[in-house]
């Protein structure tokens, strides 16, 4: 019997879906979910705190649910994941994001985080500005295997090449220790720019890897 | 503190966040003319300016502070509402 895959423009009713979204792609082929290490929170909270920063829905940075897409297959949500194009809001998504994470995460955790912050920026990955950004793509247990991530990655770029139609490049980042995740990009066509790694492993207490990846394709 | 001053301690926190004493601030800097103004400096900034001047930025605020502009605007609001509470 064939499947029959829907997509549908996220929607504020969507933020519990999107908060389990960016919590898996954080964990990364791991159980370590970074933003609960680095600033002291428990995974309810943590939940509670991505619920309130979605609602904002600031667009331009990975943290406002109308910039998500669902794929949802035979009625059931099955994958989801966000684009936007850098460069197109007043601000870089790194300022916006920093921003939001500064209110709703509260100054008292940010200044304790405060001590990690070199170590973090030797994993910072530029956005290009002009390029599609592909951020959060995760696809549920069940449903792996399908090819679904393809599917919805070319969904977003028919989307935002239908919006831009200069744009050339699709950028996205994963953490070196997920394999899974890198073979299944290079299969569509994306392959490795870039590599940042921290020289502190400290940090493997918090992330998933200290190792990053850039990956493109042209589009 | 008048707004002259304002823009220079904010100067002297930029210099100091971005361990660059070659950096030089006008009211339009911005993230995209400064290299090393990424996400985390920008929370350093915000958390330094806070300390500096012994003000609070509000949650409501945070997403206006963009721009050197902009912070010191908000920095001098800050401090005038400040002075006009004490007086």
């Amino acid at each position: 019997m064939s499947e029959t895959i829907t997509f549908h423009r996220a929607e504020a009713n969507d933020i519990d879906l999107i908060v389990d979204t960016i919590i898996e792609a954080e964990k990364s082929n791991s159980d370590k979910i970074s933003f609960c290490n680095i600033f002291l929170v428990s995974l309810e909270e943590l939940k509670s705190i991505f619920r309130e920063m979605l609602k904002e829905n600031i667009q331009g940075q990975e943290f406002c649910y109308s910039d998500y897409i669902i794929l949802k297959v035979n009625g059931t949500d099955a994958a989801c994941c966000s684009s936007w194009v850098e460069g197109t809001q007043q601000f870089s998504s790194a300022i916006l994001k920093a921003n939001l994470l500064f209110e709703y995460f509260g100054e008292e955790k940010m200044e304790k985080a405060q001590p990690l912050y070199d170590s973090l920026r030797e994993l910072n990955l530029e956005r290009e500005i002009g390029t599609l950004q592909i951020v959060n793509c995760y696809v549920k247990n069940t449903f792996r295997g399908m090819g679904l991530a393809s599917k919805i990655i070319s969904e977003l770029i028919n989307i935002q090449k239908t919006k831009y139609p200069l744009l050339e490049k699709a950028q996205l980042r994963i953490t070196k220790n997920n394999l899974s995740a890198k073979k299944a990009y290079e299969k569509i066509g994306f392959s490795v720019v870039a590599e940042k790694t921290s020289s502190n492993l400290n940090l493997l207490n918090y992330l998933p890897d200290i190792s990053r990846l850039l990956m493109e394709k042209r589009i | 503190m008048e707004k002259e001053k304002v823009f220079i301690e904010v100067q002297v926190i930029f210099n100091d966040v971005f361990s660059d004493e070659n950096i030089i601030i006008t009211e339009n800097s911005s993230p995209s003319d400064i290299e090393a103004w990424d996400s985390l400096q920008h929370i350093v900034l915000l958390l330094t300016i806070e300390k500096k001047f012994n003000i609070k930025f509000h949650s409501s605020e945070t997403q206006d502070l963009n721009s050197v502009k902009l912070i010191c605007n908000r920095v001098y609001e800050k401090l005038i509402s400040k002075t006009t509470i004490v007086n």
